[in-house]
């Protein structure tokens, strides 16, 4: 049976005829909006859990890979429960009433050595070591905001599960831990039987693959006018409608195809998988391949959290170049399409669901972005990210951190890098030289070149103009890890957009081309979409 | 190649394209979709249960009232974590309302406004209150079978703080009702 990619959405099923429909979601809108409420619900201080923590569990979500976290979850809620701290309701007070989700506060929690009726509890000096029995456990302080993720996400199916967690772990053994790890699975198992039907995003696989067989395309092979060429004539099930949709997934499934040719090679796949009889490899190499050694799935919306290193406006137009990562370089045109024309379809469709007459007014319009508005906002956003490093390299400079050196080191004008750099090499080759002198030296240096002292002045006025969540003041030492993070993510952003904005220049040599190239985009863009939305039983 | 050895490379491909497109999807931005329509999650419960002024406590509220699930965990919550409670009382004639609501850790009364009418002053008095209550306030949570309200005071000071309501308003109403519950975070 083939699945239609156009889902009902509430009373704004698409009466109007196959042809209008637009959503192609495999994923429930509760789910969607579960995910976003995790990353928005608030703390004791500001937001509860990292964005970071909430995409790492996303990411076992849709991997299929929450064994190994739902076990790691278990053994943790029976140091919890078995901590002679809580009389009662010991996991509400612990990840909820006290927030020990931190690394600190985690290890303060579990300072001193705990011994119960089953097993013994000691912090060590990087995990916590647990010994039940004869078994022996550790988890890490830096896991456990992503398993407090975890454990809200049950209680949020499920809330009846933190008092049967408490029963069923009280003074237990590490049987009642894996029946625990198990039960957890199968809430989660059967949750996403209903949230995520995964039937419709494998006949979008099907329906691209062979589409690319089809027309003899690879990776390599693949060209601005190939996404067009689909996007204006789609296989015809399931019917492909946003731009948006159409580019995604042609990246998405010529990655993967890329990547398991290069992978499996001239093996079999058969020697990786754990379930080979019916193909399926394990969820965990699924996982690491996609979102761990791909360079083209790099999700840094928590740059917009706390703290807000760039707002969503800055952040948003750098959003698909980093999703899909060498091919922004390959396909520049396309990306410049999404902006616009993906942009412009975005605003027919939330016309559409107003009225007829709305989405007739706005057919007529044009959209109100060239591109070359894409552009300036890319060159803004890639100013924004270097401002910031340089507000970030303050904040290191202002706190003694020595770590200062290397963000500052990418981020001074380039004579004054060159300079620095010779000197720091002449100083290091010098035997007698400590870290930590090298540290002073290269402050008195600093203060010994108008340029450089220029500079972090200039980086000291960002900052005190720099009202944004995380930089109204310095922030204590123990937090510099997430600006290190920071940095490290606005250093990427930077360089890819501005691989991709060298490839736009040469492109626009005479500075005429995007103005031809919008122009002739906008005639086929537009006769597309009268003839997706403009028919007259639309 | 063997056909099966395909057809396993065929699915093994599919796999990564469903995990990347399901997670694109899982976080696509979607502003168009109302506050009403986003759920909850537990965490939710616990903070407007504590006092959280960083809660969106109104739209929390609306979703608390429209599930029965929801009402009774967020009671469990209240039952938990509350500083001070007035249970439902039994009603001393035929009338429900009542002019005043005493517990040992609290009172809550009402004065009528003198130069406007259908307005009241409500006042709560907390002899021993807590840092929280001198910070962020008070919030005030009256509970039946089939509703609950929430309503938040400010800052205590000098042992009381006041709020000025009209007297047909439904909070203040359930305030001083002998059928409503309250719990004070």
């Amino acid at each position: 049976m083939s699945v239609k990619l156009e889902y009902q959405r509430g009373e704004q099923t698409t009466k109007l005829g196959r042809m209008t429909n637009i959503i192609n979601y495999g994923i429930s809108d509760t789910l969607k909006a579960l995910f976003a409420q995790l990353k928005d619900t608030p703390g004791l201080d500001g937001y509860k859990y990292h964005s970071k923590d909430v995409g790492q569990i996303s990411q076992n979500i849709v991997c299929r890979n929450y064994g190994s976290v739902c076990y790691e979850l278990s053994f943790l809620c029976w140091a919890v429960v078995n901590h002679p701290h809580y009389s009662s309701s010991a996991l509400l007070s612990f990840f909820w009433l006290e927030e020990n989700i931190q690394p600190k506060r985690f290890r303060q929690t579990f300072s001193h050595p705990i011994k119960t009726a089953s097993g013994q509890i000691c912090m060590g000096e990087d995990y916590l070591q647990l010994t039940i029995g004869d078994i022996e456990f550790t988890i890490s302080p830096t896991r456990v905001g992503v398993l407090a993720v975890m454990l809200e996400l049950i209680a949020s199916i499920e809330p009846a599960q933190l008092s049967s967690i408490e029963t069923l772990l009280l003074d237990a053994d590490t049987k009642a831990i894996k029946q625990l790890s198990s039960n957890f699975q199968k809430l989660i198992y059967s949750y996403l039987k209903e949230h995520i039907p995964e039937a419709s995003t494998q006949e979008r696989f099907r329906a691209i693959s062979g589409w690319l067989k089809q027309h003899s395309l690879t990776a390599q092979k693949l060209t601005d006018q190939d996404v067009l060429n689909f996007w204006l004539n789609p296989p015809a099930q399931p019917s492909y409608i946003k731009y948006s949709t159409v580019l995604d997934d042609l990246l998405d499934a010529i990655t993967a195809i890329e990547v398991v040719e290069n992978t499996f090679n001239g093996e079999y796949a058969l020697s990786l998988g754990s379930n080979t009889e019916q193909g399926e490899v394990d969820a965990d190499w699924v996982q690491t391949t996609v979102f761990e050694q791909a360079d083209n799935t790099e999700d840094l919306s928590w740059l917009c959290q706390s703290p807000k290193f760039l707002t969503l406006t800055q952040y948003q137009p750098m959003s698909p170049l980093l999703g899909h990562g060498k091919f922004a370089r390959q396909l520049p045109l396309s990306f410049l399409r999404l902006s616009i024309f993906g942009g412009w379809q975005s605003v027919l469709v939330q016309a559409k669901r107003k009225s007829t007459q709305v989405l007739a007014d706005k057919l007529q319009q044009f959209p109100s972005r060239h591109y070359q508005d894409y552009v300036a906002e890319l060159n803004d956003s890639e100013s924004q990210c270097k401002q910031v490093q340089q507000v970030i390299a303050h904040l290191f400079y202002s706190l003694d951190n020595p770590l200062f050196i290397g963000i500052m080191l990418k981020q001074m004008p380039t004579d004054l890098q060159q300079t620095l750099k010779i000197w720091m090499r002449s100083q290091i080759a010098d035997p007698t030289e400590s870290e930590a002198n090298l540290f002073i030296d290269v402050q008195q240096w600093l203060s010994q070149h108008p340029k450089a002292q220029f500079w972090l002045t200039e980086a000291a006025n960002l900052f005190k103009n720099n009202n944004k969540d995380g930089f109204k003041k310095l922030p204590s030492v123990t937090k510099l890890d997430i600006y290190q993070d920071g940095s490290e993510a606005l250093d990427h952003c930077q360089e890819l957009v501005a691989r991709y904005l060298l490839v736009i220049t040469k492109l626009n040599h005479e500075n005429t081309q995007l103005a031809e190239i919008y122009s002739s985009d906008l005639c086929i863009f537009s006769n597309r979409f009268k003839q997706i939305y403009g028919a007259p039983h639309a | 190649m063997p056909d099966h050895h395909n057809h396993d490379l065929f699915h093994i491909k599919e796999q990564l394209f469903t995990a990347k497109t399901l997670y694109r999807e899982l976080h696509q931005h979607e502003p168009e979709q109302p506050n009403s329509a986003k759920p909850l999650v537990f965490n939710d419960l616990v903070q407007l249960a504590l006092g959280n002024p960083n809660i969106a406590a109104q739209q929390v509220m609306q979703h608390i009232n429209q599930s029965l699930p929801l009402r009774r965990q967020y009671m469990q919550l209240l039952q938990k974590l509350a500083f001070a409670t007035s249970p439902v009382q039994a009603a001393a004639s035929s009338a429900t309302e009542i002019s005043s609501r005493k517990s040992a850790e609290f009172e809550l009364l009402f004065k009528r406004d003198k130069q406007f009418s259908g307005q009241v002053y409500v006042i709560l008095k907390i002899p021993h209150s807590i840092e929280k209550h001198h910070n962020q306030g008070v919030r005030v949570n009256c509970c039946s079978e089939d509703l609950i309200s929430s309503i938040h005071f400010p800052p205590i000071v000098d042992g009381k703080t006041q709020l000025l309501m009209e007297e047909s308003d439904q909070k203040f109403i359930h305030m001083f009702d002998t059928e409503f519950a309250i719990y004070l975070s």
